[in-house]
């Protein structure tokens, strides 16, 4: 199996501040991986790490895949921002943005582009949306933009940053399984999320984040008690739902109830 | 017919036509890009920044023109330092524009003995454009056509999320940094055809009234170097037989423009409709 990402010991300082220490994290080509932490974890900071944005103070990272044979080869999903939504762009206008860096120094897409853009549409299943403004798309149908827009150039590694958050149930449940087919693809996909029961116990991997990385495993192996009590500094129990594991918030039950 | 060929007896208008064609062109081209950032106030802001550095070069016995142009490159740099220290891009405009504004007023008031006119950077004066200036607008406006259409996808990119450009691997610091410089090329360039104090409105009102009834970038673009051009054109034949300024006539030719088709065109199109 190819590794896609390696981060060795990997610090990053800003200043008197140093958000990320000692990190150990590899993953390897095809994975799905979910990172959880509180506020302030350092989460957008390591998907910044691995967007190439920051570099790392001390320690080793290797990126397996990242730009190679000239070809920008990562793509980044961010959150739902209001901006993004309300610009005068169509779906398939929003969805060739992700491929501007590498595309001829002309106004205009090529054919393969936009033929890419379409295969992307077709993939995240929106191709009916092609010719749509941005402003007449619901909140489900704009992640799925986002998500077409960052596969646009085909890359072998996806970035997500809290992709669930502002969206409904149902569309989260459609994330979910989008991103496990894009993953069953080949796809490595990395992704952020402050949702411990409805992302994070349906991924197959979870990293827990809290300037350092507290664990690592499946969801069986890392939603413990012990574990969240270091990663989020609050007592959570943790119950067993047709062989998923549940986080119960103690202190935010106990608070309910009074 | 005659309507519109008589003032061509003049040859001032033949010139001021080519400036308000070229100018319109111009600022028509890069407004869709201001008001999709939300920096209307930026063509003000520059403007104003200019007023006050030719302020200090004229009292210096600098020229106009390059009075103008280094405070429109000290004002955008300005502004763009004073963004990176995470000052709302609004507030950094302000902050610079009657900082820069506040110093020009300053020197030319302890300047007194000096008779000092700058009523056409205020008004602007297109009957005074000479061939000169004729030269210089067209090779600013085809420098301006060539970087856009070269960086058109990438400063799309950045200006739709400059986060997410970059993480795709467009160069966003260096694309954000080339805009600006044509925007203050393009303040610069506009200030003798519609003076200081109206030259943000045609950055503006093409861009504006073009939102209204196109839904893709690409189309907005074409249409607000249209109705730049147009509303230039038209503004100018009303500043000559109406014997009004010609920066106000253009600027009330816009507004008219842009209130028949907010009227007219359908509401679908308008922007922050859907919060997400």
């Amino acid at each position: 199996m190819t590794t896609t990402i390696e981060l060795s010991g990997v610090e990053v300082r800003f200043g008197n501040v140093i958000p990320l220490s000692g990190i150990d994290l590899r993953v390897e080509a095809g994975e799905l991986v979910g990172i959880v932490g509180p506020s302030g974890a350092g989460k957008t900071t390591l998907l910044r790490l691995l967007l190439g944005e920051i570099t790392p103070s001390s320690g080793q990272m290797t990126m397996g895949s990242a730009r190679t044979r000239g070809r920008r080869s990562v793509g980044y999903v961010p959150q739902l921002e209001a901006s993004e939504r309300t610009f005068p762009l169509t779906v398939r206008g929003a969805v060739l943005l992700g491929a501007a860096a590498t595309s001829a120094r002309v106004p205009w897409f090529s054919r393969a582009e936009k033929a890419a853009a379409d295969r992307a549409l077709e993939r995240l299943g929106i191709a009916d949306l092609a010719t749509r403004g941005l402003h007449e798309l619901s909140g489900g149908q704009f992640q799925r933009v986002l998500f077409a827009r960052a596969l646009v150039s085909e890359p072998d590694l996806v970035l997500l940053d809290e992709p669930t958050s502002g969206i409904d149930l149902a569309t989260r449940a459609e994330m979910l399984t989008l991103v496990g087919d894009l993953a069953a693809d080949g796809l490595t996909v990395v992704m952020t999320t402050h949702d411990l029961n409805w992302v994070a116990s349906h991924l197959p991997r979870i990293v827990c984040l809290n300037q350092t990385v507290r664990a690592d495993g499946t969801p069986h192996d890392v939603l413990r008690p012990d574990v969240l009590a270091a990663t989020f500094g609050a007592d959570m129990a943790v119950i067993d739902h047709d062989g998923r594991p549940v986080v119960v918030d103690i202190a935010a039950l106990v608070a309910g109830a009074r | 017919m005659n309507l519109l060929l008589d003032p061509f007896e003049y040859a001032f208008f033949e010139r001021a036509l080519i400036a308000a064609v070229l100018v319109g062109a111009l600022t028509g081209a890069l407004g869709p890009f201001v008001i999709v950032r939300r920096m209307a106030y930026i063509g003000q802001g520059l403007s104003q920044s200019v007023l006050g550095g030719v302020g200090v070069a004229l009292v210096y016995g600098a020229g106009l023109s390059s009075g103008a142009a280094a405070a429109a490159l000290v004002a955008i740099v300005a502004i763009y330092v004073v963004r990176r220290r995470g000052v709302p891009v609004d507030t950094a405009i302000g902050i610079v524009a009657s900082t820069m504004f506040a110093a020009g007023v300053a020197v030319i008031s302890s300047n007194r003995d000096r008779s000092l006119n700058i009523s056409n950077l205020l008004f602007g004066n297109i009957l005074g454009v000479d061939r000169d200036d004729l030269i210089l607008v067209s090779v600013v406006v085809v420098f301006t056509g060539v970087v856009l259409a070269v960086f058109y996808k990438p400063l799309l990119a950045v200006t739709h999320n400059a986060a997410v450009a970059s993480a795709h691997g467009v160069r966003s610091g260096l694309i954000e940094a080339m805009f600006h410089l044509l925007l203050g090329l393009a303040v610069v360039t506009a200030l003798q055809v519609l003076g200081v104090l109206l030259v943000a409105a045609t950055l503006l009102l093409p861009a504006a009234t073009a939102s209204l009834a196109w839904r893709s970038f690409g189309q907005l673009t074409a249409a607000s170097i249209a109705i730049g051009v147009v509303i230039g054109v038209v503004g100018l034949y009303i500043s000559y037989y109406r014997d009004i300024a010609s920066g106000p006539a253009i600027v009330l030719t816009g507004a008219a423009v842009f209130a028949v088709v907010a009227i007219a065109a359908p509401n679908r199109f308008r922007h922050g409709r859907n919060p997400i």
